[in-house]
């Protein structure tokens, strides 16, 4: 916990009370001054800096990018009345935003020299720079409109006074697609984003925020719609409660129907079995899994070379979504997702309409002040083979196909768990020359229960999900 | 005697960082670890009470501590070791 996701689930707790009461575009425009009253000391500057943050981190919350913005007047209701007519089609596949009023424009340059400079006679720093941009009066200068971030100078001082200081979003994406624009504000390519959210996570600032569907699924609950919820594996460890109390609190929210997404975790088992048993088959090297879609992601857009291995089996999400729609063709679904990423899924998945992320759906039991720990316990599918609960950690997927098939033991497994500027080196080698002939990809280590948008601790969590999975199977 | 520790797990306290507390007897020393009993209790109610008060919320023997986190936790249970010279 920190107090940039403090601050943004105490936000979106906020909205959804707003949607709850039917006062969004009434009374949203109030929300940054509630939130900043004048006489409160501010964390940055002031409160008016503050409350524009809000602003635009409640613009997310609404379904927009910060650069959806054309005139800086349009104030929240206004977006908030788009929010609510919007229709499917205008939805844009852009799920991650820069909120630049947010971002600190951390350093422009990542060599800074620190006081521990002696400005000794030899200036080896000065020698090394070969762009000219240290001059040395009482202590070493980096002129930072020259320096261009190579780090020869700190390699060259032998006091160490010259330090490297990370930008936090920057180091922490593995596809290089965040980068400083001439203002030193971060913004993001998506030509080249995979949606893991990793910077989401790093960003100290929590100037980076993920799309929602908030106004969608409440407006489309207090409608009356038939709006079903597709929990992801991993949410058995979020709350402190056992999954039959987590399915009974959210639909108190609700959602008139709530569905382990474990169940289409079996089917891609089955699938994912069968086509690893007919790659190999036909003589293929090796096949990755394809349930993470950052991992999907990372070989669209930056490895078209491994798109061959990658398993063609759909998500366990794609299909629960279907078995929704085939029984219930009028319910609007949604999935109770961990992490950004299953939000580009869904861009191009037309089974799943909308995505509420781990973090929305307890800030959302506050603004209702439901308590899971209060909630009966309802009853629990059991038809479900508990394999399909264990996708939600690292290795998850990888057991489940080995439980599946006839001869585990001609599964020679790899597993990755996170994605990094290593692990993508890896995973690139292994087109050439694999080491096994099935590969298990997470984009976050740990698996799913180590999302962008999870609440509980991530060992806490696998450890709970592993309970529950083994408790439903002993019940059988 | 032990210090009871009682941490929140409304859904509130829990959701805006209840959650890290449920690691909490990992950052103890042993004998802060053996001095205290920490248990999880339903919702206490002080997200009402009082609008300077934020969750999370922990109640250390009889102190209640807001926007609790691991650090402040600790320091009031080795604060009441002290003045109990446990």
């Amino acid at each position: 916990m920190n107090n940039a996701k403090q601050i943004r689930r105490d936000l979106i707790s906020r909205v959804a009370r707003l949607l709850e009461d039917r006062t969004l575009v009434e009374k949203i425009d109030r929300l940054p001054l509630e939130m900043r009253p004048r006489n409160q000391k501010a964390i940055r500057c002031c409160c008016h800096k503050e409350r524009a943050v809000l602003k635009y981190r409640t613009m997310a919350l609404l379904g927009f990018n910060t650069s959806d913005e054309t005139d800086e007047l349009t104030p929240l209701s206004v977006y908030a009345k788009k929010a609510e007519e919007r229709t499917k089609e205008q939805y844009t596949p852009v799920q991650l935003t820069v909120v630049d009023e947010a971002c600190s424009s951390c350093v422009k340059n990542n060599y800074i020299v620190s006081n521990l400079c002696r400005a000794c006679v030899a200036r080896p720093c000065m020698y090394a720079c070969k762009k000219d941009a240290i001059t040395v009066t009482d202590k070493a200068f980096i002129d930072q409109d020259k320096c261009v971030s190579c780090g020869l100078c700190k390699e060259a001082c032998p006091f160490h006074a010259i330090i490297y200081q990370p930008i936090p979003c920057e180091e922490s994406c593995p596809v290089g697609a965040i980068k400083r624009n001439e203002n030193g504000i971060e913004y993001i390519d998506d030509s080249k984003c995979i949606y893991c959210g990793k910077c989401m996570v790093a960003c100290p600032f929590g100037a980076i925020m993920e799309k929602s569907f908030l106004v969608e699924i409440i407006n489309s609950i207090k409608e009356g719609k038939k709006v079903v919820a597709m929990v992801a594996p991993a949410l058995a460890g979020q709350f402190q409660v056992d999954m039959g109390k987590m399915i009974t609190a959210i639909k108190e929210l609700g959602f008139s129907d709530v569905i382990e997404v474990a169940k289409g975790a079996n089917e891609t088992t089955e699938h994912e079995a069968k086509e690893f048993l007919e790659r190999m088959e036909e003589g293929a090297p090796f096949m990755t899994t394809s349930c993470c879609p950052a991992w999907v992601n990372l070989v669209n857009k930056h490895m078209p070379e491994m798109k061959p291995f990658v398993s063609e089996t759909p998500s366990p999400m794609v299909y629960t979504a279907r078995y929704v729609k085939a029984n219930m063709p009028d319910a609007i679904t949604v999935f109770v997702s961990p992490c950004v990423g299953k939000r580009s899924e869904v861009y191009r998945t037309p089974e799943v309409d909308y995505v509420v992320s781990f973090e929305e759906l307890g800030s959302w039991f506050m603004a209702r002040n439901i308590d899971v720990m209060k909630c009966e316990s309802a009853e629990l599918d059991t038809t479900i083979n508990s394999d399909g609960r264990r996708f939600a950690y690292t290795n998850g997927v990888m057991q489940s196909v080995k439980n599946y098939v006839e001869h585990p033991e001609e599964i020679k497994d790899i597993v990755i768990s996170g994605l990094d500027k290593a692990t993508i080196r890896t995973l690139k080698g292994y087109v050439k020359s694999c080491p096994g002939n099935f590969v298990e990809v997470m984009s976050c280590a740990g698996g799913c229960v180590n999302g962008c948008d999870v609440i509980a601790n991530p060992r806490v969590a696998t450890r709970q999900v592993d309970n529950f999975a083994k408790s439903m199977e002993e019940g059988k | 005697m032990k210090i009871e520790v009682k941490i929140c797990m409304g859904t509130a306290c829990y959701v805006m960082g209840g959650a890290d507390l449920t690691t909490l007897a990992d950052y103890l020393t042993p004998h802060q670890a053996e001095c205290v009993d920490i248990k999880g209790i339903p919702c206490v109610d002080s997200c009402f009470d009082s609008k300077n008060k934020k969750p999370p919320f922990v109640l250390v023997g009889d102190v209640m501590i807001s926007e609790a986190n691991v650090n402040k936790v600790r320091e009031e249970i080795s604060r009441q070791i002290e003045e109990l010279s446990l």
